[in-house]
């Protein structure tokens, strides 16, 4: 037991409990758009919060472990906003239906103009 | 002259993997030092012509430096904690309080990298998703999850401005 494990314990329960509630949030919105915004809260809250606590639990370990999770975590960074936005642009183009409350559509409104 | 930025530019990218090399492996045995530095030495002459994005000397600025730390900072410890604080309660709250719809953010960035850093920046936060880009009118569709306004000036406000402040500064 050394004091690094508690701020990596924080880090992970942060992360489990981000996770669960993204999946939570998945089930209950309502249509492709918002539930994407479940989704990142999986991603960014879930996995790259456990694997910054995880880097600072392996600190320990000597300087490779937090370098290759830290490196992992800014992987997941950079590559799952860019498939979030191809799913959505591509619900958006191929027309997937909105939940019917949905206040406006610009882009679609744009796109009627033009 | 142009000799000189191609070298600058090498070294550049040679240093930032033999750097990356070096944590990766953390330690000093002399054969892994030699394999590293020949694999470095070969990607840098590959890709170093397409690896620095603008000058080297932006790398080596400090002001530049202050400023991503400040966005990094200001992006972990303020925006993103708020964000998914907000989303956490709409999903957890038995009413489920959702006004979503797609809305207009302009930008005010000039280079292609700082603009996708803002877009990222915007999906990565819950409770907004950029969807598209529009380069012509230089706005972003955003997905909002509750659209206090479809006015453009208050979007950018509530959605990108604290991000373009920060990127503004170190990318331009």
């Amino acid at each position: 037991m050394s004091w690094l494990e508690l701020p990596s314990l924080a880090l992970l329960l942060i992360g489990v409990f981000c996770a669960n509630v993204g999946a939570l949030g998945l089930l209950r919105f309502p249509d492709v758009f918002v539930r994407s915004h479940a989704a990142t809260v999986s991603t960014i809250g879930g996995s790259v919060v456990s694997i910054f606590g995880l880097a600072i639990a392996g600190s320990q370990l000597g300087a490779a472990f937090p370098a290759k999770a830290i490196l992992t975590a800014l992987i997941i960074l950079f590559t799952s906003p860019t498939g979030t936005h191809a799913i959505l642009k591509a619900a958006h183009k191929s027309r997937v239906p909105m939940w019917p409350k949905t206040f406006c559509d610009l882009l679609r409104e744009e796109e009627k103009d033009g | 002259m142009r000799g000189g930025r191609k070298a600058s530019r090498f070294l550049l990218v040679f240093l930032a993997l033999y750097g990356l090399w070096l944590l990766l492996v953390s330690t000093v045995r002399f054969d892994e030092l030699v394999v590293g530095a020949a694999a470095c030495l070969l990607i840098s002459y590959l890709t170093s012509a397409i690896m620095v994005y603008g000058g080297v000397k932006d790398k080596l600025n400090p002001v530049k430096w202050f400023w991503a730390l400040a966005y990094l900072a200001y992006y972990w410890f303020y925006a993103e904690v708020r964000a998914h604080l907000d989303v956490i309660k709409r999903i957890l709250n038995p009413r489920m309080p959702l006004k979503p719809g797609i809305v207009k953010v302009p930008y005010h960035l000039k280079s292609d990298c700082g603009i996708v850093c803002v877009a990222n920046s915007i999906t990565n936060t819950p409770g907004t998703v950029t969807v598209n880009v529009d380069e012509a009118e230089r706005v972003y569709y955003v997905h909002w999850i509750w659209v206090v306004s479809p006015d453009p000036k208050v979007c950018w406000e509530k959605i990108s401005s604290g991000f373009e402040n920060y990127v503004r500064r170190f990318l331009g």
